[in-house]
């Protein structure tokens, strides 16, 4: 049932306080754009300032410029955006795969393997990474950016647990006429469902983008060349033993920021009906 | 065309059995419905010939080959569904073409065979849409569309007129009688609609909890049906059944008491004819029925007005249900007590396990026939 506000008190409360916590929200993601645009000076400031100083001088975009241009961003950008992508790509292929055999194929013991699948999401990374650490050097792959692309290439259990609820929610129907039209089950998966769960492949290729973005635990193991820093790893650098670069920090982690958001802005859509699953009618 | 041969089918979900010892064989060309209740296994029966289950046990043969181990595709059937099942991502040009790109068939092909399709089916202005902008009548002819481009042998509908109005409903059993003449080919229509089945079949085949009750053409199932079930499913409204006692019988037929009427009704009593005072039921169909002076006494309960016809629904002093169905409208009150009349030859008699008595023959004259004109005929 649904329960509507009504009246103009209550309705201003409900809006108060929605703006309230918007505001809250906002916050730390508007103090980082303005301290990006700060003096080093004006940073220790106290009381301290909503004033973006930079701004008011000869050289605006001071910070942004010196990480483009001297730091060595643009390298870390791409890296980010390679590993990101190509990882994305790896756990949509393998979910949409795993999910869709558990979702519609007659396995025996599949729901019991995809029990296990499911619990492995609760094993916090620090218990796996030092046996991944190892694995990694064994394949000699450390400095390289296989062991942050390989591993999302295996099942991933959050991608398929929601694959897996999308596919079963699509009607049997489609999957027998094109059995009766001679379409083998991977032309069935290939042709008619995996179209059909575009929301939720787009969710999957979200979440796993966002996820490989903000990784820095990985990175930080795996890589030590400088020219294969991710975002991440290159905004950690900027912070040494003695001092901290936070204009030059906030500016890159604003410029780090932007992709996320504008990805989230296009495919809105189809993640909110990913999650919401099975939009599709016979 | 091509012959399909059912042979002894039986199917089992677990401990449920859903199908008994069915053997049937539609002839090549031939339209044939099943029709029964719902769960009955009608559309368990096409998913077995269309190769979507297996039979638990029996042969499914189509021109004489057994293909009950194979894959629907290598029976050489096609199926529309009864929701279609068309592919809403694809456009309708990319839902006929999918078995025949399936198939591997040259591009080429694939094109003259969809325009062909489009062309016969009226949807050739509407192939670059996709299902959600077409209507459901548009839908229902993709879904033959791409059944028909496959050249089955047989062609499986599992009740592909349930999800339209009435009116569409109407417009596509033409269509689907006229594309069964135009191409020949033996189908197989499942519904549980008799209306349907009685309209468009060669024969039919009443289904009733997983066996076959009577197969036959329209009329043979309307004249003569073999049991109460078939008496009672076939014909709308449904056929009055009064119940009495058989109180004499002769190689005449069986004479009957019905609410204290004696009533001759002329049956074969075959070999083992009703002991006097035994129990019996009366069928007659509401269209035989109509108003008389003499006959059974009820009072009218309610009156259906159809525009053709009205239904009278009466109730007999014991509380039976008697419905008459007569040409246009009728002017009587409700709670009136009216009598009832009907022709003893047009009358039906049920043993109490429900076996008809084989009625004696419905004379060809009292068929109406149309003589072509004298320049021939229309075509």
């Amino acid at each position: 049932m649904n329960r509507r506000v009504s009246g103009p008190g209550a309705l201003l409360a409900l809006y108060g306080f929605l703006v309230a916590y918007a505001a809250l929200s906002l916050m730390p993601f508007a103090w980082m754009l303005i301290t990006s645009f700060k003096e080093q000076a004006a940073l220790f400031q106290l009381p301290p300032s909503f004033r973006p100083s930079l701004l008011f001088t000869d050289t605006p975009m001071a910070n942004y410029s010196v990480i483009w241009n001297e730091r060595n961003f643009v390298t870390f950008f791409r890296n980010s955006a390679f590993v990101s992508f190509m990882a994305a790509i790896g756990q949509v292929f393998t979910c949409a795969l795993a999910g869709y055999a558990f979702a519609r194929l007659p396995l025996p013991g599949k729901n019991i393997i995809f029990a296990i699948i499911l619990a492995t999401a609760f094993v916090p990374t620090e218990v796996t990474i030092i046996p991944e650490f190892l694995l990694m050097r064994g394949f000699g792959w450390l400095d390289t950016f296989l062991p942050l692309i390989v591993p999302s290439f295996l099942v991933g259990a959050f991608g398929t647990f929601m694959l897996r609820e999308y596919f079963a929610s699509l009607p049997h129907d489609y999957a027998e006429a094109a059995r009766m039209d001679g379409a083998r089950e991977f032309r069935i998966f290939w042709r008619i469902y995996l179209p059909l769960a575009q929301p939720a492949l787009i969710s999957v290729f979200v979440i796993a983008f966002i996820n490989n973005w903000d990784e820095l635990l990985r990175p930080l193991l795996y890589l030590t060349s400088p020219d294969l820093y991710t975002v991440p790893l290159g905004l950690l650098s900027f912070v040494s033993q003695y001092e901290a670069a936070w204009g030059q920090l906030m500016a890159g982690s604003v410029i780090s920021t932007l992709p996320l958001i504008i990805i989230y802005v296009l495919t809105q859509r189809y993640v909110l009906a990913g999650f919401s699953g099975g939009g599709v009618k016979g | 065309m091509s012959e399909l041969t059912l042979h002894e089918v039986e199917k089992r979900f677990g401990n449920t059995e859903v199908l008994r010892d069915l053997s049937l064989t539609v002839g090549s060309g031939e339209f044939a419905s099943f029709v029964g209740p719902s769960g009955c296994g009608k559309s368990t029966l096409l998913r077995i010939i269309a190769g979507l289950e297996r039979a638990t046990t029996g042969e499914i043969r189509i021109d004489g080959r057994d293909v009950g181990r194979l894959e629907p595709v290598d029976r050489g059937v096609a199926m529309v569904f009864q929701n279609y099942a068309l592919y809403p991502h694809m456009t309708v040009r990319q839902n006929i073409a999918f078995p025949l790109h399936t198939i591997g068939l040259p591009r080429q092909e694939v094109e003259q065979k969809v325009a062909e399709a489009a062309r016969t089916l009226r949807l050739t202005d509407r192939l670059s849409h996709k299902p959600a902008a077409l209507s459901g009548g548009q839908r229902q002819r993709v879904a033959i569309g791409r059944a028909i481009v496959r050249d089955p042998k047989v062609f499986l509908f599992d009740e592909p007129l349930s999800n339209l109005d009435a009116a569409l409903r109407g417009e596509m059993r033409i269509e689907l009688a006229e594309l069964h003449a135009r191409l020949g080919t033996t189908m197989v229509y499942v519904t549980h609609d008799q209306v349907e089945a009685m309209t468009m079949s060669d024969r039919i085949a009443v289904l009733n909890a997983g066996r076959i009750e009577q197969v036959g053409t329209p009329t043979e199932l309307y004249h003569h049906p073999s049991t109460r079930f078939v008496a009672d499913f076939i014909g709308r409204p449904a056929m009055n059944m009064l119940t009495g006692q058989a109180t004499a019988t002769d190689n005449n037929g069986i004479t009957v008491s019905i609410e204290n009427q004696e009533i001759r009704v002329p049956v074969d009593p075959g070999a083992s004819p009703p002991k006097p005072g035994s129990a019996v039921t009366l069928g007659v169909r509401p269209e035989n029925v109509a108003p008389a002076e003499t006959g059974l006494r009820a009072e009218v309960q309610m009156v259906e007005y159809l525009g053709g016809v009205s239904v009278i629904h009466a109730r007999t002093p014991s509380g039976q249900r008697l419905a008459a169905s007569l040409p246009g409208a009728v002017n009587v009150a409700r709670h009136a007590v009216v009598g009832f009349g009907f022709d003893p030859t047009d009358t039906h008699l049920f043993t109490p396990q429900g076996m008809a008595f084989r009625r004696r023959a419905v004379a060809a004259a009292a068929l109406p026939t149309f003589l072509p004109t004298a320049d021939g005929d229309a075509s």
